[in-house]
């Protein structure tokens, strides 16, 4: 049996798969609140930070990798962020950009031990996610608080920088959100129009191969775990300013959740095959099954097994007939 | 099975069975004279930014709302960032564990209306430890109160336990041998062995147990954490009994798995103070914890007089496995008598 041709193309499938899950909405739409504009704003301001750290996810699975420290990274770099604000007194755009230069600097490292040390990438990340974890936890230590506890701001809502960040401006629209949505073009730019990008499609396709065509294959796996990290950086900035505070718990499973929408956009693990595009897909996706079962106040257990079941029917749209 | 689009649209389908709820506004759990209406009620697993997207849906769906109750105070504040970005004014908001760090301020700074305090117990179990070492006979079992943080009492009004008279009785009676160091000289050696330092409640566990201590001159404290595991926390309590530790206290991770090494303590004549998480045998000297039933009453009751006409209430749970987010639920519902419409 093999599927329709109309059905073949990734990014038709990857749609497919949201058009099921907004028609699940629009049924069970809870007395109308699915039809609201501000429930669909409200649900790409949630989604933002998630957002940003699947699309650090997506290059690196693009270039044959996997990267399981990007939410203990977060934690890490949200911690930097906050403490460095709070407890130093820093600038706002001091602050975020060395949270975003402590991100990158975590995924240089797992780059590093992929690339040079050739460590297997599941493993090398794994150390990383709990030695990030580690860190995160202690920097209260640094700031002369007590390990393991959180930055809290003395303003109710955090300072200014993080209450612009955290709402809404343009028409509305959640400035999470756009950013977001800016990182993701971005990105999209960068596999599709640059140089590098390329390279890290055939170095995810076929090392060997992008190896003999001369491309540089430590410098392009450098590149896509490093701009990983940055985005993991990115992406904790904008969590600490929406939960008003650094928590060195946050970010726990958050790879996972990064993983999933990866792979549901259609995204090969094994490397090569999928784009940007189909991870902010499936990263919708997701984030509409959430929302649909939250509006619906459906019990967590259920939530559990509904989300499973969508993940699977995703899974299985993506398989390719060889 | 290879997918079809025909057996793909099934998908949805299955789904809405599970998700439908009439799609409808109608109450969830509601009182016996009709006063208080739970409209929504979602598990946002202890954690502030899932209480505010779970507030999100609730506000999203309900055009009144008149108060959250959240199990913890994180989620409380949550839910009212929820309400402020959606410019939804005039909710109250109720939390649970009032650390001086979290609730407590956020109490103070007008984001909750009141918040519940779930006892460490840290000072409690430095004192009996002490008596413990003295041969003073104790209760096994000493449930303590709790208080209500208000913005018109931000001291807390407290709302006493059984354990709570008991223990004001003994620190009474033996206030002088609380004061008597070792009979052979020195100091006493005490050990806690915390399950992990990684929630916030803990550290400040940590924290009155550390800060009590320091009171007594006469007592070193010896404070360590299992990291969540509790083979680490088996070894920590032996290690404790062989360092020569006069005391021990003890937030076990596991009720059962900590047992053993309870016993060989108990059998060297070393008490044992349980915090917090029973034991799962009698190889222990005292208990001491709060009531996660007495104070999901307590938040009943504060809600009754935050909503004196009633309202309509979304709650916002727990990690409703673990059993503090059952009992905060069971102590709100049996309160209000609040049971599934008709």
């Amino acid at each position: 049996m093999t599927l329709p041709a109309w059905l073949r193309p990734a990014p038709v499938r990857a749609l497919l798969a949201l058009a099921a899950v907004l028609l699940l909405g629009c049924i069970a739409n809870a007395g109308g609140a699915f039809f609201h504009a501000a429930t669909h704003f409200g649900l790409l301001d949630a989604v933002g930070s998630a957002g940003i750290l699947a699309i650090g996810q997506c290059l690196v699975i693009l270039g044959g990798g996997i990267d399981l420290s990007v939410g203990s990274v977060l934690a890490f770099s949200g911690m930097a962020f906050a403490g460095l604000m709070l407890e130093g007194g820093w600038v706002w755009p001091l602050a975020a950009a060395a949270a975003i230069a402590a991100g990158t600097a975590c995924g240089l490292l797992n780059g590093v031990l992929v690339a040079r040390a050739r460590i297997q990438p599941f493993l090398a990340t794994l150390a990383t996610m709990v030695i990030a974890r580690g860190l995160a936890r202690w920097l209260p230590e640094l700031a002369g608080k007590d390990a393991n506890s959180k930055f809290l701001p003395v303003e109710v809502s955090g300072p200014q920088a993080w209450q612009w960040l955290a709402g809404k401006s343009w028409l509305g629209l959640p400035n999470t959100g756009l950013l977001f949505l800016l990182v993701a073009a971005a990105a999209t730019l960068f596999v599709k129009r640059t140089v590098a990008g390329r390279h890290l499609l055939a170095v995810g396709g076929n090392e060997e191969a992008a190896r003999l065509a001369g491309i540089a294959v430590v410098r392009t796996k450098l590149l896509a775990y490093g701009l990983c990290g940055a985005c993991s950086g990115l992406a904790a900035v904008c969590w600490v300013a929406r939960d008003v505070q650094g928590n060195p718990a946050a970010g726990a499973m958050f790879e996972l959740d990064a993983i999933a929408a990866v792979v549901i956009g259609g995204t090969s693990l094994q490397g090569g095959r999928g784009g940007i595009g189909l991870a902010v897909i499936g990263l919708f996706t997701l984030a509409y099954i959430d929302k649909v079962l939250s509006l619906n106040a459906v019990p967590d257990h259920w939530r559990l097994v509904v989300r499973g079941v969508i993940i699977l029917a995703a899974v299985l749209l993506q398989e390719r007939r060889r | 099975m290879k997918p079809t689009p025909c057996r793909l649209a099934l998908t949805p389908l299955l789904l809405l069975a599970a998700c439908d709820r009439g799609g409808s506004a109608g109450p969830m759990l509601v009182s016996g004279n009709g006063q208080f209406r739970v409209l929504h009620i979602a598990e946002a697993q202890w954690k502030g930014d899932r209480g505010r997207t779970e507030m999100e849906s609730a506000l999203e769906r309900l055009p009144r709302i008149d108060l959250v109750y959240a199990h913890n105070d994180p989620m409380g504040r949550g839910a009212y960032e929820a309400c402020k970005q959606k410019g939804r004014a005039g909710i109250k908001f109720v939390g649970i564990d009032a650390l001086p760090q979290e609730g407590r301020k956020f109490v103070a700074d007008g984001v909750l209306d009141a918040s519940i305090e779930y006892p460490t117990c840290g000072a409690a179990a430095v004192d009996l430890a002490l008596l413990a070492l003295h041969k003073i006979a104790l209760p096994k079992q000493l449930i303590l109160g709790t208080r209500v943080f208000t913005k018109a009492n931000p001291a807390g009004e407290p709302i006493a336990g059984p354990g709570d008279v008991m223990l004001a009785a003994l620190r009474g009676e033996q206030a002088a041998v609380l004061q008597q160091p070792p009979p052979a000289g020195g100091k006493w050696k005490i050990g806690m062995a915390q399950c992990t330092n990684d929630e916030p409640w803990r550290g400040a566990m940590n924290a009155d147990i550390a800060a009590r201590a320091k009171e007594y001159p006469h007592v070193e404290l010896v404070l360590q954490s299992a990291d969540d595991d509790t083979e680490k926390q088996r070894t920590l309590v032996r290690q404790f009994i062989e360092t020569g530790c006069h005391a021990i206290l003890l937030s076990p991770k596991e009720s059962n798995a900590l047992v053993a090494p309870c016993k060989e303590a108990m059998a060297k004549g070393i008490p044992v103070i349980v915090i917090d998480r029973k034991l799962g045998s009698d190889d222990f000297t005292c208990f001491v914890g709060g009531d996660n039933l007495a104070i999901g009453k307590a938040a009943g009751e504060e809600i009754k007089r935050l909503l004196p006409d009633g309202g309509n209430i979304v709650e916002i749970q727990g990690l409703m496995t673990t059993s503090p987010a059952q009992e905060r639920h069971q102590g709100f519902v049996d309160e209000l008598q609040l049971a599934r419409p008709k």
